[in-house]
């Protein structure tokens, strides 16, 4: 059974690359996946993926928001 | 400064990048079902806490109450304009908590410590909205006297710290004139007892207006508001009085004196009936939900009298509930009365016949204070509310005309002299002095016959215990303790007083 689920990625971005996550998640959950995809230019790069009751965040802008936290410490 | 060096800024940014953590992060998440005025849905957000802040795409927040199997329902606390159906909600891990510490005085803050008063605020930490009551170990038994510096509550209806002392009564009856006066006196006679005032679903002139009283009698300083006003959400309205009582608590653990008054639980417990109703919670009596006691007995169990181990700090708890036409048995009236530590009753009738604070005397009552007053208010207070009482079913009784003899006028002389002795204007606070020589110069007749010359008479002695009896009375609100030689003086201004009287109206 296809698994909805939701990618939302910052522009540019591949059909490959779509392609690959979808595999690679996919194979995470052991069942096909198939994505929603939104596109979010305030992610500033990488992406973030709700699947299965769980959020993945690779986006950069998580990433600089930690730094940024980082740079008070 | 020579010898100062710093860190070139491309070396520390190269430093910081090196300790970056580049991998993604994953946790759960759910998605909100439905959004119905301030209470949304959420499914499949299954490893958060009772309580717990979530976070709703868009930047709305919003507080977790009903956990269940497959999601959870939450209550908005900002933006519901944002959330719709399918917005994605995380939790945050973090209770909804409030910030703490010295900068907080002065301030209005609402329940989340968002400043409402365009300043900047800088808080010194953060402690949790709900917070267990201090164990039962921890506390020491009600003992000092918190002084409110109005007569009839200090000589009949003592409040101690550490105790719960509810003021009800009808609306326009000065509840929260009381609490105020009670907040000014803690300036005026140098306390130290710092002071929080919950304005619960308020409406903003009215907090504005307290705001301006205490700035304009230099009590703001002391002070702390913590306001949800008629136009917040019911989330932060619940809120609102166990933020203020988190605030309090982190005073009363550095060994502080606390007075905390929630305006008022009326408000309280209606918004945590429309909350509880959006959650569809069964209802029961009066349509709030079965919990309703629980919600203000583990409010009104954070005032405590802390034991000296744990730094003698103490939460002086006055409550405030609004009755419909002087019901007091009714659903929340009673329940809050049964919690508190006793009640200062205010009626209506009372009010309107020009007797302020109108004060109910045969109603109040106060289970613990009596232990806490001092020496000398416990002297001349005795047989008060007796008085009191006695004069108020002779008065009610002679109204028919009936003949009374000699004893029964001195009752009802008495009890007329004490009634107008308690009459007490807005704002005029009395110290402990002040009121025990009150006391003493009704208990010697002094008022008995007075008629319309009353306030005169009052006025008339008030100022001469400031020009001839100065350094008894400043010792006297030191010390608590009435003295034989005070006495003796206070006789003496008495006589004098009362021979003069006697000139002037021969």
């Amino acid at each position: 059974m296809n698994k909805k689920a939701k990618l939302q990625i910052a522009p540019p971005y591949s059909r490959e690359l779509i392609e690959k996550l979808q595999a690679g998640f996919s194979a995470l959950c052991g069942r096909e996946v198939e994505f929603e995809i939104v596109e979010d230019p305030a992610l500033v790069g990488g992406f973030i993926a709700f699947v299965d009751g769980k959020k993945y965040d690779s986006s950069y802008q998580t990433k600089l928001a930690s730094f940024k936290a980082g740079l008070r410490e | 400064m020579e010898n100062v060096t710093f860190l070139p800024v491309g070396e520390f940014l190269k430093k910081k990048l090196q300790t970056l953590d580049l991998k993604s992060r994953v946790s759960s998440y759910g998605v909100v079902e439905s959004c119905n005025a301030d209470v949304i849905r959420v499914s499949g957000l299954r490893d958060i806490r009772y309580g717990e802040i979530l976070e709703i795409e868009g930047g709305a927040y919003a507080l977790a109450l009903d956990l269940e199997l497959d999601g959870c329902g939450a209550v908005l606390l900002n933006q519901a304009e944002k959330v719709e159906a399918g917005s994605v909600v995380q939790g945050t891990g973090e209770v909804a908590s409030i910030c703490t510490g010295e900068a907080l005085l002065g301030r209005v803050i609402d329940p989340l410590g968002r400043p409402l008063d365009a300043m900047p605020l800088t808080v010194s930490g953060y402690r949790p909205c709900e917070m267990p009551a201090p164990a039962i170990m921890d506390r020491a038994p009600v003992n000092q006297s918190l002084e409110t510096g109005i007569l009839a509550i200090d000589s009949m209806i003592p409040i101690g710290r550490g105790q719960r002392e509810l003021i009800i009564g009808d609306r326009q009856t000065g509840k929260t004139s009381i609490a105020l006066s009670t907040i000014l006196h803690q300036k005026k006679n140098g306390s130290g007892v710092i002071c929080i005032y919950c304005a619960i679903g308020q409406k903003n002139a009215a907090l504005a207006s307290v705001r301006e009283t205490l700035a304009s009698e230099g009590a703001l300083d002391n002070c702390v508001l913590v306001a949800a006003g008629a136009a917040e959400t019911a989330a932060l309205q619940y809120l609102a009085p166990y933020a203020a009582a988190s605030i309090a608590e982190s005073f009363m653990l550095q060994g502080k004196d606390v007075l905390v008054v929630y305006d008022d639980l009326s408000k309280h417990a209606v918004a945590y009936r429309s909350i509880s109703l959006l959650l569809r919670r069964p209802a029961g009596r009066e349509a709030y939900p079965g919990d309703i006691f629980y919600l203000h007995a583990r409010l009104l169990e954070r005032a405590a009298h802390l034991s000296p181990e744990k730094g003698g700090g103490s939460v002086t708890a006055l409550p405030i509930i609004e009755t419909l036409a002087g019901d007091i048995s009714s659903y929340i009236p009673t329940n809050v009365i049964s919690i508190t530590d006793g009640q200062i009753y205010l009626e209506s009738g009372l009010f309107n016949a020009g007797i302020r604070p109108a004060i109910n005397v045969g109603l109040s009552v106060s289970r613990v204070g009596r232990n806490a007053q001092t020496k000398a208010m416990k002297k001349f207070s005795g047989l008060l509310r007796l008085e009191i009482a006695q004069y108020r079913d002779l008065a009610a009784f002679t109204q028919f005309g009936a003949e009374i003899d000699a004893a029964t006028a001195k009752v009802l002389n008495r009890g007329a002299a004490l009634t107008e002795l308690f009459k007490q204007p807005l704002r005029e606070d009395l110290l402990l002095s002040q009121m025990c020589a009150l006391l003493l110069a009704a208990n010697e007749g002094y008022f008995d016959d007075a008629g319309e010359i009353f306030s005169e008479k009052r006025r008339l002695f008030l100022e001469a215990l400031k020009t001839d009896a100065a350094s008894a009375m400043k010792e006297l609100d030191q010390s608590g303790e009435w003295s034989a030689e005070t006495e003796k003086l206070l006789r003496e201004i008495l006589a004098r007083l009362g021979a003069e009287n006697h000139a002037e109206r021969a």
